[in-house]
């Protein structure tokens, strides 16, 4: 009798427990895939592309702008660009605070392997006299951060970069998170990104308060609603996707979105 | 609730009044378990049961005797009996009269006595000094039983919250985790009836610790009578009074002046990373009295006690010291107008005052704080006993608890370091008028305590049980059905002092140069908003016995909860099924070993901060009209934000209660007379916990910032869930050794192994708001203390003195490495999974308490203890800031153990 009833018990406890594997019906899906950028209109190498913007909006359409571009909301007042209402998004590399004033709002993460690309990419201490070295740089880094290591840098690091070159491409992965494609939306939600190569959507007024020597200053942020109004911070330069891409019934993984336009102004 | 330990970091947890040593009372029973039970078998000499024995027992905590005859087994069961000690005196016609000394009976225990009756010769009884059972081979309940004459022994800090930490499987604070549970999972009941906080789930009152009887922590395994609760259950039973008269007063101090100190620990570029102990200052004192007595012999008992419980904390660069002054008040009056019928009321309170709460050298007399707080609670109970096979128990309780928040009393006696009356303001004026100003970084906070907050939270309890008792069925099955219902309320009023509050910060902290003054104004007006809630419970269960050797508690529990937010809209309605199943097994039949285990599912249909989390009254307007005014799209600085009277909140419609599975199996063996050694395992898996997340902002890939959101307005829409992925997982092993009071030694010793993981362990944390830092969420959890050994236990020196002592050895906590987030709105970034980086050191604890009773002829008792506190002065740190770390790595503590301290008690019994 006790070994029926340690049986059952168990059985029941198994049933009970595979009720933890309820399901929320939550509409959010998670969505991956590259972006490819074709290499010829990257002047410079992967490190002098800015931050990749991706995102998931209701449709695209080239007529309004005149180029490949989301759907918009009503332009208000005396905007030139409508919201566009994302479903998700993410970006491939963010502004990152480099220790120093002088590169505040220029550092874009997943391009550079070490502080002397830095450096050499962005000019800084050459003021100084004489000009920092790597070594000083990651004196300044350590002091600020609190980091070890020059790993702990998140703008630094050959396995951070976010391109490698394909067949003609610089290529990165992505991962949109929790992307919620309205049911109720005209047109077919669709992949569109563009690369804001002059980095406008850093707001330099913006970010944390530095902690280091000196007057106070703020580090630089990107601002909240590139997504929502990428048009704003689009300048001559930047690149996009000229053909959106269409999100498939089902299919989560294996997306292209292929920026392929030279954005003029 | 505050406890005082805030008050008085060292251990001035619930300072509560000394009462009844000697004091005794029925403990009724509940809609829970408040008593135990005694099974007597009556045989001859030669081993034949005997049916018609009269089986009469008595005790100090209950009123009359009980008598009871003895079936065609030889058995009685005498069930609902207040815990403490028995006599049981067994008559047969023919057979000499056997009485037994000394049985124990402890809450939701079953305190076996065999007795074998002579042929009757011309002799007095016998009597027979029974040892107290250390294994109670019938229930395979995972807990302990704190009986008072194990907590009169041992260093307790008089406390009732803390007590629980004796317990194997027991740690954290004042509202501890229980096996995994996080600290507001658990239910604190006090004579059966849960009095958890309805807001927050955690313990709701302070109390006298001495009208404690005896208090029942069970952390596994517990039968269906209890629920409302994943953690542990934390059952006290109070004092009741006796058939004598008893009076005890009494008063204990503990000054830490007389503790060593701690100096200020620096940073090798002189940088300041832990304060100076020198320049604090402690000092906690509680007078206490308790009486109990007949007021009509054997009819109406009462035991009322007060105490007055003070506290003084001042932190280092403050001069008016927190000052906590609590006044613990309790009475009961028990009566028993006829025998099958037993009446309970009871209602205490105990109205707490703190001022000066800040405790902040940046917080000027003028912008300091009081809490008042308080519970007044009412409670009546009706025990009919049908015959000796059934129980029927019915009670009400009626609570009130209150929290009021706002500046300080002023006083015109300038002598003192205390907010100064102005103009036209009487002695203890409570400004809400005057404006106050907030500084942060290291700005000064100055004019008036900038905030006012009441909150009155109610509960109203009506349960009922019958307990039926059949001895023929099967076996034997004692069965319990019950009902409880639960109306909650929160009804809270908070605003602004003058509707409006101005803020300096150093935008460089620690720089008055770089200081600058912001407005806020906000809505005119106090605000007020209130949320009910309603719990229904029922149980049925059974205690079946198919074989003397064998027990099995099978039990249904059903919990129903509904939670509404501030205009009424429903936020919780879930419902759950919990099945109980445990088995204990005595193989050899003779008590010296057992066999148990079992499955639980038990559940956590919410509290009021559940629906709270969605209220729709939010705090209004707000204009701001500092540097930065015309500069609204800079969201960063988080300066001027518009939050208006908008949900900004999201119920996903599908939602389960969150509940927990327990497996536990265990083995017990006594050793040595009544030394006992035992094994446990138990694995619990907490699933679908209350979370939420946030679904309108876009982050960029690496989670440091947002760059989109879904509606166009850049703010946080948070989602009340109960995720799949809010879980945790908690697997522990634990050895025993256990010996109750026997020889003058009693002992309660553990030795814990367990692993702790989950993705929260709390309720509604940022743990899924950012779903960048997804991978890294689940994973080791703070309150994980993969070993914890205790030993707690106590030697009565005969005629001399008493020694108890109570060690503890524990891991210290995980802690993560994090990294700056773009957002500043504290989500840090984790790099791996939480947990992984790194934890504290271990540390252990010596208390040692000494205790002498002298007699002072016809004037009673005089009782004398000494407490040494933390005995080695360890201060190893148990928590630490876990913001992104210090330059070079360094750490700095949050929170280390307090020193040495030693407490006199000196008390006086009539």
């Amino acid at each position: 009798m006790t070994k029926r009833i340690a049986l059952a018990s168990l059985v029941g406890a198994l049933l009970l427990a595979g009720t933890s594997c309820w399901d929320e019906e939550l509409r959010e899906i998670d969505l991956t895939g590259t972006v490819r950028i074709p290499v010829e209109l990257v002047e410079g190498g992967a490190s002098t592309l800015g931050p990749v913007y991706v995102g998931v909006f209701a449709d695209a359409d080239t007529d309004t702008l005149g180029f490949t571009y989301p759907f918009m909301g009503p332009v208000l007042g005396d905007q030139s660009w409508g919201n566009s209402y994302p479903y998700g998004g993410t970006s491939i590399g963010d502004y990152a605070f480099p220790c120093v004033q002088d590169g505040k709002c220029r550092m874009v993460t997943g391009r550079f392997s070490d502080l002397d690309q830095v450096i050499d990419s962005l000019g800084l201490g050459q003021s100084s006299d004489p000009p920092w070295d790597s070594e000083a740089l990651w004196d300044i880094c350590r002091s600020y951060f609190g980091y070890t290591q020059v790993q702990e840098l998140e703008f630094i690091g050959v396995d951070r970069l976010d391109f490698r070159e394909e067949d003609g491409f610089f290529v990165a992965d992505f991962k949109i998170w929790h992307v919620d494609p309205q049911d109720d939306a005209e047109g077919r939600p669709v992949l569109w990104a563009f690369v804001d190569n002059g980095l406008e959507t850093c707001n330099p007024d913006g970010g944390e308060s530095n902690r280091g020597d000196g007057p106070w200053f703020r580090e630089g942020e990107v601002f909240p609603d590139v997504l929502n109004m990428p048009g704003k911070y689009m300048t001559a330069g930047d690149l996009f996707s000229t053909s959106a891409t269409e999100l498939v019934v089902d299919q989560r993984d294996g997306y292209e979105v292929v920026v392929d336009g030279l954005f003029e102004g | 609730m505050d406890d005082g330990a805030g008050a008085a970091p060292r251990r001035g947890a619930g300072r509560a009044a000394p009462g009844g040593l000697g004091t005794r009372g029925p403990a009724p029973a509940g809609a829970v378990e408040t008593t135990g039970q005694v099974k007597v078998v009556v045989s001859n000499e030669g081993g034949s049961t005997l049916l018609g024995a009269r089986v009469i027992l008595a005790s100090p905590e209950m009123m009359g005797t009980r008598t009871v005859t003895t079936n065609y087994k030889g058995e009685v069961w005498v069930p609902n009996l207040p815990p403490g000690l028995y006599q049981v005196r067994v008559e047969l016609t023919e057979y000499q009269t056997q009485v037994v000394e000394d049985v124990r009976v402890t809450i939701g225990g079953t305190s076996p006595v065999a007795v074998v009756l002579k042929p009757y010769q011309a002799t007095e009884a016998v009597e027979i000094k029974v040892a107290r059972p250390t294994l109670d081979v019938e229930s395979s309940a995972v807990g302990e039983t704190l009986t008072k004459e194990f907590l009169e022994d041992v260093p307790s800090s008089r406390s009732y919250q803390r007590i629980a930490q004796f317990t194997p499987g027991v740690t954290g604070g004042g509202n501890p985790n229980v096996m995994g549970g996080a600290s507001e999972e658990n239910a604190w009941l006090l004579d059966g009836v849960n009095i958890s906080d309805p807001v927050t789930g955690t313990f709701s009152m302070n109390f006298n610790y001495d009208s404690v009887q005896e208090v029942q922590v069970l952390t596994g395994l517990y039968k269906a009578e209890y629920g409302q609760a994943l953690g542990g259950i934390i059952n006290v039973v109070t004092e009741s009074g006796s058939n004598e008269f008893d009076l005890r007063t009494g008063v204990d101090y503990e000054n830490g002046q007389l503790s060593p100190r701690r100096d200020a620990i620096y940073q090798p570029n002189g940088e300041e990373i832990e304060s100076s102990e020198y320049d604090a200052l402690d000092e906690n004192l509680t007078v206490s009295i308790a009486s109990g007595g007949p007021i009509v012999k054997d009819r109406v008992w009462y035991h009322g006690s007060y105490s007055f419980a003070r506290s003084k904390h001042t932190a280092m660069g403050v001069e008016a010291p927190r000052l906590y002054r609590g006044h613990y008040l309790f009475a009961k009056v028990t009566a028993m107008p006829h025998y099958s019928h037993r009446l309970t009321v009871q209602g205490m309170g105990n109205p707490t005052t703190i001022d000066n709460q800040r405790q902040s050298n940046r917080v000027l007399p003028e912008a300091e704080r009081r809490q008042a707080q308080g519970n007044n609670l009412f409670m009546g109970k009706w025990e009919w006993f049908l015959g000796d096979s059934a129980v029927l128990n019915t009670q009400y309780t009626h609570m009130k608890e209150y929290i009021e928040i706002t500046p300080v009393p002023c006083t015109w006696d300038t002598s003192t370091p205390w907010k100064e009356c102005q103009e036209g303001q009487p002695e203890g004026y409570i400004d809400l008028w005057t404006p106050g100003v907030r500084g942060s970084r290291d700005a000064f906070s100055r004019e008036n305590y900038y905030y006012y907050y009441y909150d009155d939270r109610i509960m109203d309890n009506v349960s009922t049980d019958l307990t039926l008792y059949l001895p023929d069925f099967l076996g034997t099955m004692e069965w319990k059905a019950g009902v409880n219902l639960r109306f909650l309320k929160q009804d809270t009023v908070y605003g602004y002092t003058g509707n409006m509050y101005e803020w300096d910060r150093l935008e460089e902290q620690g720089d008055p140069s770089s200081a600058v003054q912001y407005y806020w104004v906000e809505r005119p007006g106090a605000i007020h908003s209130a949320g009910r809630g309603t719990e229904v419970a029922a149980f049925l269960q059974d205690s079946w016995k198919p074989l003397d050797n064998l027990t099995f508690d099978l039990g249904l529990r059903y919990e129903r909860s509904i939670f509404k937010n501030d205009v009424g809209r429903t936020i919780v309605n879930t419902q759950l099924f919990l099945p109980r199943l445990s088995f204990s097994w005595d193989p050899s039949g003779k008590q010296q070993s057992k066999i148990y285990g079992g499955f639980g599912m038990f559940g956590d249909g919410g509290r009021m901060a559940i629906s709270g989390f969605l209220d729709e009254t939010r705090s209004g307007y707000k204009l701001y009209l500092g540097e930065y005014f015309e500069d609204d799209s800079n969201y960063a600085y988080d300066l001027y934000f518009n939050n208006p009277i908008q949900s900004e909140y999201a119920l996903w419609p599908l939602m389960v209660a969150p509940r927990s599975y327990e497996f536990t199996l265990g083995y017990d063996q006594l050793v040595w007379e009544q030394l006992a050694v035992g094994i446990r395992f138990t694995t619990k898996m907490f699933r679908n916990l209350w979370e939420d997340d946030e679904i309108n902002l876009i982050w960029n890939g690496s989670g440091t910032s947002t760059i989109g959101a879904q509606t166009g307005l850049y703010d946080d829409f948070f989602r009340l869930r109960t995720p799949t992925l809010a879980r945790r997982d908690y697997f522990g092993w634990t050895l025993k050794v256990k010996q109750n009071l026997h020889r003058n030694f009693q002992i309660d010793a553990s030795l814990t192994y367990s692993i702790l993981k989950g993705l929260t362990d709390d309720y509604l944390t940022v743990s899924l708001d950012n779903p960048v830092q997804l991978p890294n969420e689940y994973g080791y959890l703070p309150a994980d203390r993969p070993w914890v050994g205790k030993i707690t236990g106590s030697y009565r020196i005969p005629k001399v003195f008493t020694v108890g002592l109570h060690f503890y050895y524990q891991s210290g906590s995980r802690f993560d490495r994090k990294y700056l987030s773009g957002k500043s709105t504290g989500y840090d970034l984790y790099r791996m999974p939480r947990g992984s980086f790194d934890s504290l050191g271990g540390y252990s604890q010596l208390n040692v308490r000494i205790k002498r009773h002298v007699k002072v002829g016809p004037a009673g008792d005089l009782e004398v203890a000494v407490e040494f506190l933390n005995v080695f002065n360890s201060r190893a740190a148990q928590d630490i800031f876990q913001s992104e770390l210090d330059e070079e790595g360094e750490i700095e503590a949050s929170n280390r153990q307090d020193p040495f301290a030693v407490k006199f008690e000196l008390f006086w019994s009539f």
